[in-house]
């Protein structure tokens, strides 16, 4: 089994190409140097490839994985110089290692960070960033944060989101500008949009939501060990 | 304004941000400061359909390899994105260097069908640069246009600067490189343009006055510019094994209407279907060779990593090695996990060995163009494609397992009467019986699909001169075969609407004088006409009102053979005299030979060699 986990950033107008078109891209860069994906079986066989959590549409990221298999062993230092050159300009490879573990990594991801950066000037909405600021710490000291959550089915349910935030604090900036880092659950069986964290701290601080002036970046996901005590990047 | 700023504040507001980014792979990025000559290659459609058109391709890698000029892209924006831009006050900008339009040396639309033109006035509009020729001063940059549509171009003369007519792999480069020279030398754009005029193929209409007579008929093409030739010769690329086609195409990021490798197999069409504009105007055929075809699939596969490749051509078949080139490429594919698609094959036998072994048990839906419902009428088209073609082909098919059949048809072929149209649904009940009678009487899930389109006429084909059906006749039809049809299980029906092809056929064969319309119905807001959810004929309708202008009588009256046409002096190489005698023939319903068979007399000879002629 050649099994193998990527690391890589999407950045600059890649962040405007959706799940299923990088998927595609990164099938034709396998193929573009000569590196066979292992593919599955059946009537409609598809390479074995997925990424360990998507990301929405419009966010940058410098933490994205890629679990993929190939057909044949590859050395994995080469495979990341060919990808490289392979590639667009703002999708960049900057790690491969084997991946032994036999369960996907998209089971194993728990948490992911985010940094969000709020424009001001050309297209961004303005809004009192001091204010903001002021609340995080009573945002976080609250028991529970509710939500309603539409699920598929269309009803509405109830959704406590404290538990699910490990972390929320404001980095200093040099050019006066806000921006906020946060560590939230991620993966497929407990996950957190960034965007519905700052919707709920928005609405706490008493501000409506400048939607079109956030900058989200996905800066790393971790997998949590058995005993829960620290959070290790995939890579 | 920066437009990537601007750019990033509206593109999470629109469908699809990622046809507005450029950045694909392959896709190149030069300096503006150090190019002489910056060309933008405008395609007056979505980028899905845009990035599928191999002539983009073609003209994007003669342009970007020759150092001094670029050429970047750019496309028309869907609506919603049209709106946002609008509303920033965001100029439409190339996807390359995100330069403005109105920043660019030259803006070169390609012209592939009629319905897009107000998409390029609209685009025009959207790069707040003005319509007309004679509202842009020196500042402003030149227009240009080329495609098939380039054959009649006298509906967009008010727009354009100059056409190129014929293949532009060559004369492209042929005419940056003049601006170069020009722009060096620090000239007016008049002085560009007869320099221009004086380039074969180059067609400069402000050099020529439209005079019309006291009926408004067209009387003659008058040159107004000593510099401008009495006739204007299409360009001919005689070499198609020269290193013009390009191996490292651009790979879009997102999935196109043709998301796959191309390589053209041959161009132009020896079969002479008087109905068909591509079989007249792309003449001669022109083959590549086989050696050269395997290189190019090759290096492009091994370059893109496209997992499906295409071989193009107005004809499969009839390439002259069509066999072993499918069995080398079918090898070709299997070594790199890929498919192969192979359109406009014709059913024969080897067709059909081929389908089974590429397609083998997905089997997708098999294509027939009779074209017509009647012998008769398929011989008035020169259709050489027999009832027993059909039935043996669809005999084929129904023994190997295919279940869904899809025929073309057009309706409204001059000399048509009733009884062709009931050929029509004879044939698809034929079908269905066939089917039955091999799975034992039943029909199982075999279906078939009957579509149809209006009949356009089109300037330099021997139809030229006949009369389009009326809307309402047409519809009449459609009702008819709608009827017909629906008394046939297994059958389903589907028709063009009749408003847009009468459209077509008005800017098909329309005169300088419709220049007006288009402006007003860019005006009221007419755009993506192509598209049956963005056209809306009652817009249509109020700009020829509201200009006075009879769309009918361009669409609706006979030509007189004697009368002077728009296009006459543009030599596409087959000649009027040619295309008269096939018209006679047609009334005649007498076929004309493939000229494979033995030169036919068409006139292509005058302008270039003709390699097929007498092969088979």
């Amino acid at each position: 089994m050649n099994r193998y986990v990527l690391k890589f950033r999407k950045e600059g107008y890649m962040r405007y190409i959706s799940h299923l078109d990088l998927l595609r891209l990164f099938k034709r860069s396998f193929s573009r140097i000569g590196v066979r994906l292992r593919h599955s079986e059946g009537f409609n066989p598809h390479p074995k490839m997925s990424f360990v959590q998507p990301l929405s549409l419009g966010y940058i990221s410098k933490g994205e994985y890629l679990e993929f298999e190939t057909v044949h062993p590859q050395d994995v230092a080469s495979m990341q110089v060919r990808l490289n050159a392979a590639l667009p300009e703002g999708i960049s490879v900057v790690a491969i290692r084997t991946e032994a573990g036999k369960k996907a990594l998209s089971a194993r991801v728990a948490c992911a960070s985010y940094t969000v950066q709020f424009l001001d000037g050309d297209g961004g909405e303005a809004f009192d960033a001091g204010r903001l600021c002021a609340a995080i710490d009573g945002f976080l000291q609250q028991k529970e944060i509710l939500r309603e959550k539409k699920q598929k089915t269309g009803k509405f349910v109830t959704q406590d989101i404290r538990p699910m935030i490990y972390a929320l604090r404001e980095n200093s900036q040099e050019n006066g500008s806000v921006s906020l880092t946060m560590e939230v659950s991620a993966g497929s069986n407990c996950n957190l949009n960034p965007e519905v964290l700052l919707t709920e701290l928005f609405s706490y601080a008493g501000l409506s939501y400048p939607r079109e002036s956030l900058r989200i970046c996905r800066d790393e996901m971790y997998l949590q060990p058995a005993d829960g005590s620290v959070k290790i990047p995939i890579i | 304004m920066n437009v990537n700023e601007t750019l990033n504040s509206l593109l999470l507001r629109v469908e699809k941000p990622a046809r507005y980014i450029g950045g694909e792979l392959y896709s190149v990025v030069k300096d503006p400061k150090t190019t002489a000559t910056r060309f933008a290659f405008a395609f007056p459609d979505m980028y899905e359909i845009g990035m599928s058109y191999l002539g983009l391709q073609i003209l994007y890698h003669v342009v970007n390899r020759e150092e001094g000029m670029a050429c970047e892209r750019v496309f028309a924006p869907a609506p919603d994105m049209e709106q946002e831009m609008r509303k920033a006050g965001l100029p439409l900008y190339t996807l390359e260097n995100k330069t403005p339009l109105r920043e660019m040396d030259i803006i070169g639309f390609t012209l592939q069908y009629e319905m897009s033109y107000s998409n390029i006035l609209n685009m025009l509009s959207l790069s707040q640069i003005p319509l007309r020729v004679k509202e842009r001063g020196e500042e402003w940059p030149l227009i240009a246009a080329g495609g098939p549509c380039a054959c009649n171009p006298e509906p967009l003369a008010d727009f354009i600067d100059l056409f190129l007519l014929g293949d532009g792999e060559e004369s492209l480069p042929q005419l940056l490189k003049l601006h170069g020279q020009w722009k060096r030398e620090g000239g007016m754009k008049k002085e560009f343009l007869e320099r221009a005029a004086k380039m074969p193929g180059v067609y400069v209409p402000s050099f020529y006055q439209p005079v019309y007579d006291e009926a408004g008929a067209l009387t003659e093409m008058k040159k107004i510019n000593s510099a401008a030739p009495e006739r204007i010769e299409k360009r001919i690329t005689a070499d198609m094994d020269s290193d013009v086609f390009p191996q490292k195409s651009i790979v879009p990021l997102i999935s196109v209407v043709h998301d796959r490798a191309v390589v053209e197999i041959f161009r132009g069409c020896s079969r002479g279907c008087r109905f068909c504009q591509a079989g007249m105007i792309y003449r001669p055929v022109r083959e590549r060779s086989q050696e050269r075809i395997f290189e190019i699939a090759q290096s492009q596969l091994c370059a893109t990593g496209y997992e499906e490749m295409s071989i193009l051509s107005l004809s499969s078949s009839d390439y002259s090695g069509i066999e072993p080139l499918v069995s080398r490429l079918m090898c070709l594919c299997r070594e790199r996990d890929a498919s192969l698609s192979l359109p406009s094959l014709r059913l024969d036998s080897f067709s059909f060995r081929v389908m089974e072994e590429i397609q083998g048990y997905k089997k997708t839906g098999l294509t027939v163009a009779p074209e017509a419902g009647t012998q008769r009428l398929r011989d008035v088209i020169n259709k050489n494609i027999t009832d027993n073609d059909i039935y043996s082909a669809m005999e084929q098919a129904i023994s190997l397992g295919w279940t869904s059949v899809k025929l073309y048809f057009m309706i409204g072929l001059p000399t048509e009467t009733y009884e062709d149209l009931d050929g029509i649904a004879e044939i698809a009940a034929n079908i269905v019986e066939l089917a039955k009678k091999a799975n034992g009487g039943k029909q199982g899930r075999f279906h078939v699909t009957v579509s149809v389109s209006n009949f356009v006429p089109k300037p330099h084909t021997p139809f030229q001169w006949c009369a389009q059906n009326t809307r309402e006749e047409f519809e009449d039809k459609h009702r008819y075969l709608k009827e017909k049809l629906r008394k046939v299980k297994g059958v389903s029906f589907h028709y063009h609407a009749a408003d847009t092809s009468h459209l077509e056929a008005v800017f098909a064969r329309g005169d300088r004088r419709l220049g007006e319309v288009l402006a007003r119905a860019c005006e009221l807001g007419c755009h993506f006409d192509g598209w049956h959810e963005h056209f809306r004929a009652s817009l249509w309708e109020e700009a020829f009102s509201k200009t006075g202008i009879d769309g009918d009588a361009y669409a609706l009256q006979a030509r007189d053979e004697e009368s002077i046409l728009p296009w006459d002096m543009l030599d596409y190489g087959v000649t009027k005299q040619y295309l008269q005698s096939e018209w006679r023939k047609a009334q005649a319903a007498c076929v004309t030979d493939d000229c494979r068979h033995g030169c036919t007399g068409c006139g292509i000879k005058r302008l270039a060699a003709c390699e097929m002629e007498g092969s088979l």
